[in-house]
């Protein structure tokens, strides 16, 4: 999504929330004030204007946040616009009329200004809705297609992971592939060196203790009587009796101020 | 008994458990030369007891030798690997490692003998496949006799040199054809790749840079370099300074790239470097300045010289066969309890 789409979403949800925040207040305002024919013609001006202000800003916010820009973009824009001036056209007109020519025809020519604002308004957003499922599929198919884009290296890479899985003994699917070894062809004749020398080896003094360590680590197991092992528990006990001295020490301590406490 | 062996692009090492409390390594330069064959030089390379092989007229001396031979017949050294893998354009390549991994190895004592072969992680910034070059020690080895498991060459050190933290931690082998980085979280790999850039690299560049032989500037490298802050303009030192410096941050870049597509758990990593490229004085005091520098994702604790380079007389080179003979032996180890527990039960049901 553009950034530009992003900020016409966004903003459609604000105008959509405000117009439902309006119409709610309307409606609120008209339960509060106990409406009736009889009512105060301010108290009937105030609950159908900001009802009607609502609902325009209502279905304009749904307008903003469902329309794309689209090659006919421009005419969704221009219904839009032209359904929200309508209607709210309307909505100025009603309490231009409604105190004094509140009758046939101007009652007529109010009913039809704000019902074109709306119809566009909320025909506009429906042929936008139906035009965005009926695009979709197709759309995300040609954007799928598009985004990965995989380089010569890329397919190599895949097609060596997916052999080096094939070829482990790790791999429950295949089972290992082994390269066999005939024997030499070769024209080389070793010489006799080969035969009647053993390679040079050096010998370095090593534990090697990592092996159990490394054991330890991989299974999470330790034998009985293992160091590590012996040397944690001695700790732990160590730290164990400590406390439990600390805490004996604290008790007496107590005890004696007490008794020192009573004997004053 | 079980064993490791590291298959490097420069050395094929193999480490065994010694008879009291130590490890027994064989090593051999993972290079060869070509020389004309005559009845003179045969007799002079088998009385000196040097390792070669006759095919028609032409001799190919093995392993450190051929080194020697390199520098006084001025002929540009063989390799059977390149980058970390066999070498495509060396016919060759695979009877010469045959041959070096049978000499290092020997034949397995028993049929089954437990044997854990590293080998490079998929490398980042290549096309570089390395399921050929697995497959293929793996069969070589299997042919001598072992049960052989593969391990990435990273996580071998970690398994050798992250003990004290739980094998938590960052293992990096700076080899020479390869960069291999493992990132363990309780022995498990989190992250693990290599770079195809190595102390190959650094040579080939330099040569390149300043128009010296490639022979030549290993041998600067590897004998009169140290890591220090000022150089004299157009010499050789100044210029691995540098190219060290680039492959320390290519690095450390990949590994911050790598670490942020994964979610690595709050816990210290401390950094533990291998492999023959780390041996220059003062790579160390170099790396740990610039991942200080890179504010990764994870917390690094410390980077950490390997026990052989701590020690001074041994060499970091050594604990990748270790990481692999330590994975061996956890192998072996577990074999025998499981085999145990199936032999208690067999009795207690018999009971």
């Amino acid at each position: 999504m553009s950034m530009d789409l992003k900020l016409r979403y966004y903003l459609g949800s604000m105008v959509f929330l405000s117009g439902l925040i309006i119409s709610i207040a309307g409606i609120g305002f008209g339960i509060f004030v106990n409406l009736m024919w009889t009512s105060d013609p301010i108290e009937i001006m105030t609950t159908y204007s900001l009802v009607g202000i609502g609902f325009s800003l209502t279905l304009l916010g749904i307008n903003l946040m469902i329309s794309k820009q689209r090659p006919y973009g421009l005419y969704s824009n221009i219904a839009m616009v032209t359904g929200f001036i309508l209607s709210i056209a309307g909505v100025i007109y009603f309490l231009m009329i409604f105190q004094d020519n509140w009758v046939y025809p101007y009652a007529t020519y109010l009913v039809i200004l704000y019902a074109s604002g709306i119809s566009l308004l909320s025909g506009n957003a429906f042929a936008n809705a139906v035009l965005r499922v009926i695009g979709e599929p197709s759309e995300n198919l040609s954007t799928s297609s598009s985004n990965k884009n995989y380089s010569l290296e890329d397919i190599e890479k895949e097609v060596e992971k997916t052999l080096s899985q094939s070829y482990s003994t790790n791999n429950t699917n295949f089972s290992s592939f082994d390269l066999g070894v005939k024997e030499d062809d070769t024209s080389f004749v070793p010489c006799k060196t080969f035969k009647s020398t053993q390679q040079e080896r050096i010998e370095v003094e090593d534990f090697i203790s990592e092996a159990k360590n490394l054991q330890t680590t991989m299974t999470g197991k330790v034998e009985a009587g293992d160091y590590g092992l012996e040397l944690t528990t001695k700790m732990l006990s160590e730290t164990m009796k400590e406390k439990e001295r600390d805490q004996n020490k604290s008790i007496f301590n107590k005890f004696k101020t007490k008794f020192n406490n009573k004997r004053k | 008994m079980a064993k490791g062996l590291d298959v490097g692009t420069m050395n094929i090492i193999c480490a065994e458990k010694g008879k009291s409390d130590s490890i027994v390594f064989a090593q051999q330069r993972n290079a060869f030369l070509k020389m004309e064959a005559g009845d003179l030089a045969q007799n002079m390379l088998d009385t000196s007891k040097i390792l070669y092989t006759h095919q028609n007229d032409t001799i190919n001396v093995l392993g450190e030798d051929a080194f020697k031979f390199a520098n006084v017949f001025n002929k540009p050294i063989r390799r059977p690997m390149r980058q970390g893998i066999i070498s495509p354009d060396e016919k060759e390549s695979i009877p010469m490692i045959k041959l070096i991994i049978e000499r290092v190895l020997n034949k397995a004592e028993k049929d089954g003998e437990l044997l854990t072969i590293s080998v490079p992680a998929s490398p980042v910034d290549s096309n570089i496949n390395v399921l050929y070059h697995s497959k293929t020690v793996e069969a070589l080895s299997k042919k001598l006799g072992y049960k052989t498991t593969l391990i990435d060459e990273g996580l071998a050190v970690v398994y050798s040199e992250l003990g004290d933290q739980n094998f938590t931690g960052v293992g990096i082998s700076v080899g020479a054809g390869m960069t291999n980085i493992t990132v363990a979280y309780l022995a498990t790999p989190i992250v693990s790749f290599s770079i195809a850039r190595g102390g190959d690299w650094i040579d080939e560049q330099v040569a390149s840079a300043t128009g010296v032989a490639i022979e030549r500037v290993t041998s600067i490298k590897e004998n009169d370099f140290t890591f220090n802050s000022e150089y004299e303009i157009g010499s050789i030192q100044g210029a691995i300074a540098l190219y060290y410096d680039a492959l320390i941050t290519y690095i450390i870049e990949h590994l911050k790239r790598k670490l942020e597509e994964a979610a690595p758990p709050d816990a210290e990593f401390p950094v533990a470097i291998a492999g023959g490229s780390s041996r220059a004085k003062g790579f160390l005091e170099m790396f740990e300045k610039r991942i200080t520098e890179a504010n990764l994702s994870i917390n690094i604790s410390k980077v950490k010289k390997t026990q052989y380079a701590s020690s001074g007389a041994k060499d970091p080179v050594y604990a990748i066969a270790r990481g692999c003979l330590i994975s061996s032996i956890t192998r072996e180890n577990a074999e025998k309890a499981e085999s145990e527990e199936v032999n208690k039960t067999k009795n207690e049901e018999n009971k």
